[in-house]
């Protein structure tokens, strides 16, 4: 176990959902935006339309300044933020599949170099040459997309992995095919979005707008209609039936969620629907900003969603989200932890469960209890949960102490009761340690409401 | 931290090969990445320079130091991916308490680099707003003192739980920065950011040569300026490697080999800075990229060393050999590389004249075969994937 770091004035788990949404934005816009461009310049060739190259190096630009390494950065964004919310849980992942997302590293010199060489060479190379150029950068693109399907997928279908420990059984999980392709299929309108904000950039009389922007409605509307069947009639069915539960469970998927997700898909269908019947209302800036904007909350409900269901395991069926390992992993010899927690002791075989000799004073065998339940109050609930007054801007995420308050229960007995309760409800693993530790933990979610709540506590 | 509780923090799924082959890629792909940040950090120095100098030449320079700056800056983090990759491998321990005692840091890296990289774009596109790129540059080193941090702290493992928690009360905020050492980071970001922008600008000379609208006395400026700048990288090198050599290589008992390592690189470029030309700029980027390899190989056995105090081998890693993953990436990478080396051919055949050039029609053929590598990369994925499912399907 390592030392946990809280976030600073955001909560960590909301700073890894921000970058991982920026990722996907940029990332989705880079995959497609490469085979569109390709369709555009193969159509600039054949029907002999050199006009349309002027959309194309505006579009590239905007890839090489932002998408490509912006989405890149962003990915690696990812793993730095996870890295620190989260370590053993990317531990996981990177000990499964580190070859797959260094195999992934191929395609991504492959975009980063590819997008610079496709720029720098318009009109300096043959365009059969430079169209060459963009179908490798479509499906090395396309590449990235399908190795992290699998990554992605895992953590909450980790399938047939659970018996086996084989990469390749984690890699092609339950969830892997439908999120493949309609993650495909959703890109397409999102790149719709990101044609239209480049066409709008181009000369009000320009031809290539009047070409551009239908056929991003077009192709647009078709991945936006193909994907959101994929989502509702293949991928949901193909969740664990766990994983459906929470979905109808409000305070795991609040309602707000839902209406995010169903802001982005009608705002992109109404801006594409535009794009095709009336061209020259669509290609205008403020639409295209304003729907990828909207994109952007729907994207930010759909992630935070997947995650949520996941809950609250990290690896579902392997690790809790509080990164201790629930179950014997026989293919890697791999024991359960929580028993010899329970049994043994969080502070006693934890390093960084806190420092030997804290505050020397109190009954708890050289520990202060209220401290030590700090440590494994953090150690336990900070993934999910505000647990400190170092995250609650705005109150925090599933702030404790406003839960604790919100229910009355404001003392340590009280508290301590709820801590055995929690093990029932579906979106909850039993508190880990010992009953003396269990103590100490609402010792210290006692003085946390107090810290939060100073009058209410007085007044009980 | 006891050795004890080092080992048990090891991940218990364990490595997917043999942990050497882990500890191989991670020097090879830290050269590629280290090789494109320094030259980042080295051409937008010079870059900012020549936007102050009136001359001409310097002015031609600036524009073309900025240029190589945007382009190393995001291939530079491209390259990085892999090295991060292979470290969390087998250095897990080290890696992952590093990153959550500094967990602030740890999350703003990618968005100070990422804003650094659009400062770098705007200077740029702008070509004059010096003050941008100034900030460019501070962030950007700002995102370099990070990774050092990260780098260093996970060498002192018997400091960890007392940064952790300062008097026995653990700090979760993650705001502060451990392990770093100035010299080593002057002498590996500064002495190498001049030698990489020394051998990159000597490339570019070697390149642009046989342009005739490049004019040769700008080339023979470039080539004086790669020079100057080989010489200050090995004096900078030299002077902080030595410092490095007695504050952190004193800590951990390494004294003697980062000042050799520090002695022989900086006197080998100061020897060759004189000699180095244009011509043989192949040759001087090799000698580099064995350079490089060289001080990868030092961080490595420090960090060999230091977790070894505390009876903690990398080789000792436990492993199991996960064939599928091994044949993703071997798959993989016979698809990727040929279709990379392809670009870079089609990049060498544009740039030979003004108007720009056509490559030969034999590597044309080359990225047709690249175009096929990738269909059958795909045929393969799926091919695979469906394996797996029919596998499992009576299970």
């Amino acid at each position: 176990m390592y030392p946990v770091w809280e976030g600073l004035i955001f909560h960590s788990a909301f700073i890894v959902a921000l970058v991982a949404v920026a990722h996907v934005l940029f990332s989705h816009v880079t995959v497609a935006a490469t085979w569109f461009n390709w369709w555009v310049e193969r159509k600039a060739l054949a029907e002999g339309k050199p006009y349309l190259y002027d959309y194309l190096k505006a579009s590239a630009l905007r890839l090489l300044m932002f998408a490509y390494t912006l989405g890149a950065m962003f990915g690696v964004g990812i793993w730095f933020s996870v890295t620190a919310s989260n370590p053993r849980g990317i531990s996981t992942l990177i000990h499964d599949f580190v070859f797959y997302w260094a195999a992934e590293w191929f395609w991504f010199i492959i975009d980063v170099f590819g997008i610079a060489v496709y720029y720098y060479t318009f009109g300096r190379v043959n365009p059969k040459t430079h169209a060459r150029i963009g179908l490798i950068l479509a499906l090395a693109a396309t590449g990235t997309l399908a190795i992290i399907v699998g990554i992605l997928g895992f953590k909450l279908t980790p399938g047939h992995w659970l018996q086996t420990g084989l990469s390749l059984d984690g890699f092609y999980n339950p969830t892997f095919w439908p999120m493949l392709f309609a993650r495909f299929a959703l890109m397409f309108a999102l790149t719709a979005l990101y044609a239209l904000l480049v066409a709008a950039g181009l000369p009000k009389d320009h031809p290539a707008r009047a070409e551009v922007v239908p056929l991003a409605g077009r192709v647009g509307l078709v991945g936006l209609t193909v994907g959101v069947a994929l989502v509702l009639l293949w991928y949901v069915p193909s969740l664990p039936e766990h994983a459906r539960v929470l979905l109808g469970v409000p305070q795991v998927v609040q309602k707000v969620f839902y209406v995010k997700m169903a802001l982005g898909v009608v705002a992109t269908a109404l801006v594409l629907a535009l794009a095709l019947l009336k061209p020259n209302l669509a290609a205008r800036a403020g639409a295209a900003y304003l729907a990828l904007f909207l994109a952007f909350l729907g994207l930010f409900g759909a992630e935070r969603t997947r995650e949520a269901i996941r809950k609250p395991d990290v690896v579902l069926g392997y690790m809790a989200s509080n990164q201790i390992i629930r179950v014997d992993f026989a293919p890697r010899g791999v024991k359960a932890e929580e028993g010899r927690l329970n049994q043994e002791g969080i502070l006693k075989h934890l390093p960084f469960a806190v420092a030997p000799g804290a505050k020397a004073a109190g009954p708890a065998g050289g520990l202060d209890p209220v401290e030590a339940g700090r440590a494994l109050v953090t150690l336990q609930c900070s993934s999910c949960h505000t647990v400190s007054k170092n995250t609650a801007l705005l109150g925090g995420m599933r702030n404790l102490a406003a839960m604790f308050h919100r229910r009355g229960m404001t003392k340590a007995p009280q508290i301590r009761a709820y801590l055995e309760a929690i093990g029932g409800f579906p979106y909850m693993h039993p508190v880990v340690g010992t009953p003396e530790e269990r103590d100490y933990m609402a010792q210290y979610l006692e003085r946390l409401v107090k810290e939060f709540f100073p009058q209410a506590s007085a007044g009980r | 931290m006891t050795p004890e509780a080092l080992l048990a923090m090891r991940d218990p799924l364990g490595a997917p090969v043999h942990p050497l082959i882990a500890q191989i890629l991670l020097v090879v792909t830290y050269v590629l990445h280290i090789f494109f940040v320094t030259t980042a950090i080295g051409s937008l120095l010079v870059g900012l320079y020549g936007l102050g100098r009136r001359e001409e030449n310097w002015q031609r320079l600036a524009k073309v130091a900025i240029r190589l700056s945007v382009q190393a800056t995001g291939l530079g983090i491209t390259m990085g991916i892999a090295p991060l990759l292979f470290v969390q491998v087998i250095y897990d321990p080290a890696w992952y308490t590093a990153t959550t005692l500094m967990g602030l840091w740890t999350t703003l890296f990618i968005p100070v680099v990422a804003l650094g990289y659009l400062f770098l774009y705007i200077l740029y596109l702008r070509g004059n707003l010096a003050g941008v790129g100034y900030v460019a540059l501070a962030l950007l080193l700002l995102a370099g003192f990070t990774m050092h941090s990260l780098a260093n702290a996970g060498l002192y493992p018997s400091r960890w739980v007392e940064w952790y928690a300062p008097g026995g009360v653990p700090d979760t905020t993650g705001v502060r920065f451990y392990g770093y050492d100035l010299p080593r980071f002057a002498a590996l970001l500064f002495g190498q950011a001049a030698l990489s922008l020394g051998v990159m600008l000597l490339l570019f000379a070697w390149y642009f040569r046989r342009r005739e609208d490049v004019p040769q006395d700008f080339l023979a400026f470039t080539q004086g300026q790669a020079q100057g700048a080989l010489r200050l990288g090995a004096l900078l090198l030299g002077a902080f490697g030595l410092a490095w050599a007695f504050t952190q290589g004193r800590e951990l008992g390494l004294s003697l080999p980062v000042a050799l390592v520090a002695l022989v690189v900086a006197g080998l470029f100061y020897l060759h800075a004189p000699r180095a030309k244009a011509e043989g700029a192949l040759g001087t980027l090799g000698l580099y990229l064995g350079a490089l390899l060289l001080v990868g190989i030092l961080r490595e056995g420090m960090r060999v060393a230091a977790l070894g105090r505390m009876g903690y081998s990398p080789l000792a890693y436990p492993f199991v050999w996960d064939w599928g993953s091994l044949l993703f990436f071997v798959a993989t990478g016979l698809a990727a590389v040929p279709v990379t080396v392809y670009l870079a051919q089609v990049l060498y055949a544009s740039g030979r004249s003004k108007e720009g050039g056509d490559p030969s029609s034999g590597v044309e053929r080359f990225g047709d075969l690249g175009v096929r590598l990738l269909v059958g990369w795909f045929i393969f994925y799926l091919g695979l994937g469906l394996f797996v499912v029919v596998r499992n399907l009576g299970a």
